[in-house]
């Protein structure tokens, strides 16, 4: 009898398979065509690259969409933790309907969001008549269009976390004598911390990269209210692949930094609160 | 959480105070209450009021006009054609890298949860792009394209390709979390009882996971329905060829046919409310399989 | 169905969960892998049941290897510590799937079928329930449709992964006694693994204690209890005094104690194990080697009796355990003066003192 060495089978079957389709599907879908985003930037070299991404029109497009998508994670980081806070734990009439529609910015498409909102703070929409400055067609109106997508975000992030957290260790913060804001802020918020980073991450992440809400309300014009994906969009059109790509490459590497500074700082916060790694 | 039945000063002090101690006082909670409703009433509810409103504008007549137009029906007829062909594939992708996640433990289980992450960090236009890339006459492949006479952007299967990149991280999203939970044991007692790997997983996998499932299904409906800027990219935007239906409504709109835009914008929009109302209704469901908790 | 496993090593990263363990099962026995948590019973069992695979070794169901062997193939009964019932199908259709689910050949007819499963129903007591959902049982119940599941296939081994072990004590107290009669009555070769001595002891025809991934000693119930075979064992089965002393002589001391110690090393650091019922106590002393010691608490427990003692000779306390006669008879009081000796007792030299 022969010792069997490292036959070591899973029992569950279907590893292989499942494991193999994936990756495949993966690489054709994902990978590969990301990867031709970089083949393609390095092909211009170096010079034409720079040249490609810091041109002004250029640089102003990722000024704009960087500084609107930051200020709208920050209003979502902070009204997402007010939402958050009261339909955890408040009840009122409606609640339910509410966070039902809290999740209205993933169902509906963007192309909606982006022709309703342009309507609703133009000059003379519903909401634009009130206020004596532009919104539809101005920044402030991209970053409104900012604020819709990016709802969802942090309240279904931080949700589950105030769900389930240990009402007990409030009510022994408040028995060993503190005061109700001071429980709230040292005791609650640093445990909501990791999540709140997370989807403020996500919202920022997906607001530099989003197109259709935006298109419709910014009004688009270069140097001012142009987009850095509706920039790409236009190279397109003019046949500038390669400078199209160049400030693909860009936003790539820009997103990516993102989420992985987030996660970095998630863990980080996370291993401090709860002491163990994520 | 529950009103108080009775009223404040009928408690006795020490659950009146123990109470005190962990909730605000009741003014703070309203002003919080209104503040948030009337964020979301400003955000959400306003814009989807507002929808109905301006498709009805002009009349039933025009609403209903603008949908049977022929340049609308085949915008709707190709939303759902993509749907439908995209559909299974995701469904397909979603259980097999649930199943490989959840079950089994090997090297790079992180890397491959980041790369299904992986649509969510890039521009939808940045989707488009790639594949005018790699399958435009300019392309990477367009020459070989070209000799087959295959298009591929510009026409229905760029769409479907644009579409399955950035909706196929739905439905395994949705599952990994569910299979997780379940466990393997129903599964290894079904292999002691001398299930093959199939009968195991249709039989005991499938049944306890059909939530979580039809819960990513509609999430990934909507957002394939919903997708514009990465079909707007590879469509070529050919009027009643490869035009989705978001496509449709930009055309329309940016033509300053208001009426019509919103009103094919109100049947996403019925569409979206739909999938909200599914999405609330499963919630319990998803993880423990039946309605009992 | 006898089972024999051959030096099994088990490793999960690094860590080594069964070290080289090799064990002999007849057939019919019903078995008990008893340790605590890590100690390895549960992969142990796991390998039995094909559910894992082994790093070395194998495993041998009536001689013939079965190693190469998926769960599938091996035919074993499997009992889930925490039911693994199918969440979504009745009591009744969890029990018939291990019939149903046979290529068309091999299966019963539905009639038959159905037969088989209001059998073995009736003999878990459970027909009444046929018709309901897993969610709607309570843990002993759920336990039961388990078992009933396992059996029905009338597989050549049942295996059970620490079966009760989710259960509170007066279910698992039933169980236990039905698992017995089960067992009588079916006669199937089963193994089952627990942390409890108790549980281990009562119900099993042999145990196998296992610590680390590796086996202390295997005997009847009274065997392991008597006679441990090593100072984990005595310790990890029922209550122990240890005496710490230095061998002088072919003797462990141990102030005014001396324990026997054929063929230990001189001057070497030992261990004497008495278990609470070994110590005799008289009013007199009626031995010579019998000490002095106080009484200082008694405890009743049921039918026995706990006497705790402070020991005149190096101020360390005993624990004596005695029956109500005897107690009644020495009508023992605290802080009254009494012998005692041990009666039996094992003395153990370890490797490197670190006790």
């Amino acid at each position: 009898m022969k010792q069997n060495r490292k036959s070591k089978r899973a029992a569950l079957p279907g590893f292989g398979l499942s494991l193999g389709f994936v990756l495949i599907y993966s690489s054709l879908m994902v990978m590969i065509p990301l990867v031709m985003v970089f083949i393609n930037s390095s092909q211009m070299g170096w010079s034409g690259f720079w040249e490609a991404v810091s041109a002004p029109r250029v640089l102003a497009a990722y000024k704009l969409s960087f500084l609107t998508a930051f200020f709208a994670a920050v209003v979502n980081a902070v009204f997402g933790l007010l939402i958050t806070w009261v339909l955890v734990r408040y009840s009122f009439p409606g609640k339910r309907i509410i966070d039902a529609l809290i999740d209205l910015p993933f169902a509906l498409p963007t192309a909606v969001a982006g022709i309703v909102l342009t309507t609703l703070y133009a000059p003379q929409g519903w909401i634009g008549q009130f206020f004596p400055f532009k919104i539809a067609f101005s920044q402030m109106g991209i970053v409104v269009a900012l604020i819709f997508i990016g709802i969802p975000f942090v309240v279904r992030m931080v949700q589950p976390v105030l769900q389930n957290f240990d009402q007990q260790v409030e009510e022994a913060a408040a028995s060993l004598g503190a005061g109700r804001w001071t429980t709230i802020a040292k005791v609650i918020f640093p445990e909501l911390l990791p999540s709140l980073l997370a989807g403020f991450g996500l919202a920022f992440a997906r607001a530099i990269g989003e197109y259709g809400s935006v298109i419709f309300i910014a009004g688009n014009m270069p140097m001012k209210t142009e987009i850095a994906p509706l920039l790409i969009m236009t190279k397109l059109e003019q046949y500038d692949y390669a400078g199209a790509t160049a400030i693909a490459a860009v936003m790539l590497v820009v997103s990516f930094l993102i989420l992985l500074v987030i996660n970095f700082l998630q863990m980080h916060v996370s291993k401090r609160v709860q002491g163990k790694g994520v | 959480m529950e009103y108080a039945k009775e009223s404040y000063s009928a408690q006795p002090a020490a659950v009146r105070n123990r109470k005190k101690d962990t909730t605000e006082p009741r003014w703070v909670q309203w002003v919080l209450i209104t503040i948030a409703v009337a964020f979301i009433a400003l955000f959400l509810i306003i814009p989807l009021v507002s929808v109905f409103t301006q498709a009805f504008s002009k009349g039933l007549d025009v609403y209903w006009a603008s949908l049977i137009e022929p340049d609308a029906l085949s915008a709707i007829k190709l939303t759902l054609l993509v749907l439908v062909v995209s559909l299974p594939i995701n469904i397909l992708f979603g259980v097999a890298a649930a199943w490989a996640i959840s079950k089994f433990y090997f090297r790079g289980k992180n890397l491959l949860l980041a790369l299904i992450d992986l649509p969510f960090a890039v521009s939808p236009v940045i989707a488009g792009l790639i594949f005018i890339l790699l399958f435009s006459s300019h392309g990477v492949l367009g020459p070989l394209l070209d000799k087959y006479d295959i298009q591929i952007v510009f026409a229905l299967p760029g769409i479907i390709l644009a579409t399955l990149f950035v909706t196929f991280p739905f439905i395994a999203k949705e599952l990994i979390p569910v299979m997780q939970a379940q466990g393997s044991d129903e599964e290894e007692a079904a292999l002691t009882l001398g299930a093959s790997g199939w009968q195991m997983f249709l039989r005991v996998t499938l049944p306890n996971i059909k939530w979580g499932l039809l819960y990513g299904v509609i999430l990934c409906t909507a957002r394939t329905i919903g997708e514009f800027g990465a079909v707007s990219v590879v469509s070529g935007h050919i009027r009643g060829l490869t035009n989705t239906m978001p496509l449709h409504i930009e055309i329309l709109y940016n033509e300053y046919q208001f009426a019509a835009a919103f009103a094919v914008a109100s049947l996403m929009s019925i569409m979206a409310i739909i999938t909200l109302i599914v999405q609330h209704v499963l919630d319990r469901k998803r993880v423990h399989g039946t309605g009992e908790n | 169905m006898s089972i024999k496993v051959k030096n099994i090593t088990k490793y999960f990263g690094d860590y080594k969960a069964l070290d080289e363990i090799s064990l002999d099962i007849p057939a019919g026995k019903l078995v008990a892998l008893l340790g605590p948590s890590g100690s390895g019973k549960t992969s142990l069992l796991r390998i039995i049941a094909g559910l894992e695979q082994a790093d070395e070794g194998y495993v041998l169901f009536d001689e013939k290897d079965v190693t190469g062997h998926n769960a599938r193939d091996r035919q074993v009964g499997f009992v889930f510590q925490h039911y693994a019932l199918f969440r979504h199908m009745t009591v009744f259709d969890n029990v018939a799937f291990g019939l149903r689910i046979k290529p068309k050949k091999q299966r019963p007819s539905k009639e038959v079928i159905k037969a088989r499963v209001e059998e073995l129903l009736a003999l878990v007591k459970l027909e009444e329930f046929k018709d309901r959902y897993p969610m709607q049982l309570s843990g002993g119940q759920r336990q039961r449709v388990a078992l009933a599941r396992a059996i029905l296939t009338e597989p050549r081994v049942l295996l059970l992964d620490e079966p009760f072990g989710a259960l509170d004590a007066k279910v698992r107290k039933e169980l236990r006694k039905w698992l017995r009669k089960l067992h009588r009555d079916i006669d199937i070769t089963s193994v089952f693994v627990t942390h409890d001595q108790e549980e281990a002891l009562d119900v099993a025809d042999v145990v196998v204690v296992m610590n680390n991934g590796r086996i202390e000693q295997i005997g009847t119930p009274r065997d392991v209890y008597e006679h441990p075979a090593t100072p984990f064992v005595y310790e990890f089965l029922g209550n122990v005094n240890l005496f710490k002393g230095r061998i002088q002589d072919g003797k462990l001391v141990n102030g005014f104690l001396e324990f026997l110690a054929p063929g230990a090393e001189n001057e070497r650091e030992g261990i004497s194990y008495v278990r609470p019922h070994h110590i005799t106590i008289e009013r007199e002393a009626v031995h010579p080697e019998m000490i002095m010691v106080e009484i200082t608490h008694i405890h009743f427990i049921g039918p026995t009796v706990q006497v705790e003692a402070l020991r005149k000779d190096t101020g360390d306390f005993v624990e004596a355990e005695l029956s109500r006669e005897q107690f009644e008879r020495l009508d023992l009081k605290i802080k009254e003066f009494v012998f005692i000796r041990p009666s039996q007792f094992k003395v153990f030299v370890p490797e490197d003192f670190t006790i």
